[in-house]
């Protein structure tokens, strides 16, 4: 997995790439924890290029969302589709979480 | 002439009537099939149409009985077989279509002539076909040939004086037919029995091609539909061969021009049956489709060879390539494509070799079921591996899967969603440190059915597989535990937990 990360005018893009795992979760948790951290509490989560999500990365989704609203910040999911949006459709997490179809969107809706 | 067209119809009326076991029930027009030409000619040269009469009714008996054995060959038509036939069927129609397009001379100079009628022919079809929208598509043919008819018209490819004689016979007429005294020569035989096996793997890939156009969720052929589908075509042959003409087959190109323009109703195949017999008795209109002008038929048929090369390529790429399967592949596209491009390998062999041994899709096909059969040797169809309960091994299982869906030539979508629900086990196993020892997955492949079993001693995998509430999602971190059986109950179409020699075991089975 690889992460990337652009600040944008009004919110910071975190495009991830490759399988959130068990195995790759932790890393995605802890990059998290630091933009957050560091101030970057309005985050779009850039899923374009994320060709498999498990269950354990779903909880890392979670783990940073809940961690993310404790600290009055705002997250939300652009380009989510696929298997991935299969997913999430199954698991429930569409309807918990705001997606946007693309990151220009979701940048708007933040603003 | 006549005798063709009778011939042709009935093959057309059996393959789309589909009663009594026989016809594929597809739309599969029958036209006299140019692989039989050499030994026929080779027939009547010897013993008159009488005796390549007779052969004809032999080879459609043979393809017949051919077609009984069909649905237990299964194994020799996977998906790629049938698709680097149906992709040489299309690869071998360029080399017929583009002179024809191009208008080009024995001495290589192109026709600008022919080129327009092949442009005005070719673009109004594409542009009709891809365009607007409602039925005027399934007409695009038919549109596209009238502007070609009128094209060589003004450019003087055709002659305005020979389309008025289509009626010097009159309108109507009773078909004059003359059956052929029927002989039989041992000599012939096997030249006749491999021309009709060619033909029928020719229809074999005609008829696949019908079903995938027909099937939006095409996965693999139907053997059953096949089967009777060469049974109409063995008919077709042996009333041919009554007839004293040249034998039948699905013509390919019809079935493109059907796949292309969405008219794919096999009403439209009876309807085509019967006008075939009524030009029988008109005269005019078997003359009026004799003298279509040469560059409209070149960009007939490549708009038609088009659609079979990009149909067998998606064939082929429906299942999952390991080494075996590239060469056979592969292999088998290069042998079809020496054949068009060093023809006089083959000069000097006897002429019922080269009816087989000029047709690039009659070597590519023979080649792949032949080399599919030989690959199969060492593939196992089970298959095993055994790793330690932790999360950086789950990368082999991936490599497993990727491998083992490779040497079977499985459906790439059906292992994915095996890898996906696999991983989800073992990381719910490992990550709740069920497992006190190592873990088996065990999967076992056949072209209908994947089923793996993954086993462990230990604690039992919570099976719960109530999907959580978003609010129980957010507040309750527990709730986030029911997912992994949640997914994997989505991922595969039967799951079942139990204990077995003190083993835990989760079995899963996919369709394939």
């Amino acid at each position: 997995m690889e992460i990337r990360t652009k600040k944008e005018a009004h919110a910071t893009v975190v495009a991830i790439t490759g399988r959130l795992d068990a195995v790759t979760a932790p890393e995605y948790e802890k990059k998290m924890q630091e933009l957050i951290g560091g101030g970057d509490i309005r985050l779009v989560v850039d899923f374009e290029a994320l060709e498999y999500i498990s269950s354990a990365g779903l909880r890392g989704l979670l783990v940073t969302a809940k961690l993310l609203k404790a600290k009055g910040g705002h997250v939300r999911f652009a380009n989510v589709a696929g298997t991935v949006k299969e997913v999430f459709d199954i698991s429930g997490f569409g309807s918990i979480f705001q997606m946007d179809a693309t990151v220009a969107g979701a940048l708007a809706a933040l603003s | 002439m006549t005798a063709s067209i009778l011939a042709m119809a009935a093959g057309t009326f059996l393959q789309c009537l589909a009663r009594s076991g026989i016809g594929s029930g597809y739309l599969g027009v029958h036209i006299n099939n140019p692989v039989y030409l050499p030994v026929s000619i080779q027939a009547a040269s010897i013993g008159g149409i009488g005796l390549a009469g007779g052969m004809t009714v032999i080879a459609g008996i043979f393809s017949a009985i051919f077609s009984r054995f069909l649905p237990h060959l299964r194994h020799l038509f996977p998906a790629e077989v049938c698709g680097v036939g149906i992709l040489m069927l299309g690869i071998s129609m360029v080399g017929s279509a583009v002179p024809r397009l191009l208008g080009l001379t024995s001495a290589g100079h192109v026709d600008p002539n022919s080129v327009a009628v092949a442009v005005v022919t070719l673009t109004l079809i594409v542009a009709l076909s891809i365009w607007p929208t409602g039925h005027i598509r399934l007409y695009s043919v038919l549109i596209g040939l009238a502007g070609g008819y009128g094209t060589a018209l003004c450019l003087d490819i055709i002659d305005p004086v020979s389309l008025r004689s289509v009626m010097d016979s009159g309108f109507l007429a009773l078909p004059a037919i003359t059956l052929p005294e029927w002989k039989f020569q041992w000599a012939l035989l096997i030249p006749f029995l491999m021309t009709a096996l060619v033909s029928s793997l020719d229809s074999v890939a005609g008829i696949v091609t019908c079903q995938k156009i027909n099937q939006s969720e095409w996965v693999r052929p139907d053997m059953g539909s096949l089967g009777r589908g060469i049974l109409a075509d063995g008919v077709g042959v042996a009333v041919a061969g009554v007839l004293g003409t040249l034998g039948t087959g699905v013509s390919s190109a019809h079935i493109a021009l059907s796949s292309a323009t969405g008219a794919t109703a096999r009403r439209i195949g009876l309807v085509t049956a019967m006008l075939l017999l009524a030009t029988a008795f008109v005269p005019p209109v078997a003359k009026l489709l004799s003298r279509m002008p040469v560059p409209v038929i070149g960009a007939v048929l490549v708009y038609a060879a088009v659609f079979l090369i990009t149909s067998g390529m998606g064939l082929i790429t429906s299942r999952m390539m390991d080494n075996r399967r590239v060469f056979m592949v592969g292999g088998s596209i290069v042998a079809g494509l020496s054949v068009m491009q060093f023809s006089g390998l083959i000069t000097h062999s006897p002429d019922w070799f080269c009816s087989i041994a000029r047709s690039p899709f009659a070597v590519a096909s023979i080649c792949a079921i032949t080399l599919n059969l030989l690959f199969r040797i060492g593939t196992a169809r089970n298959a095993t591996i055994c790793i330690e309960p932790q999360l950086i091994n789950i990368l082999e299982v991936r490599n497993f899967f990727e491998n083992s869906g490779g040497s079977w030539g499985a459906r790439r979508q059906v292992i994915q969603r095996a890898d996906a629900a696999v991983n989800e086990l073992l990381e719910t196993v490992i990550l709740m440190e069920l497992a006190s020892g190592t873990i088996d997955i065990r999967a076992r492949f056949d072209e209908y059915n994947l089923d793996v079993v993954v086993l462990y001693s230990g604690l039992a995998f919570p099976a719960l597989d109530q999907r959580p509430s978003p609010e129980q999602l957010l507040e309750d971190d527990d709730a986030v535990m029911r997912l992994p059986a949640l997914l994997i109950r989505q991922y595969a179409d039967r799951v079942n937990v139990d204990t077995v020699n003190h083993q835990q075991r989760v079995s899963l089975h996919f369709e394939h």
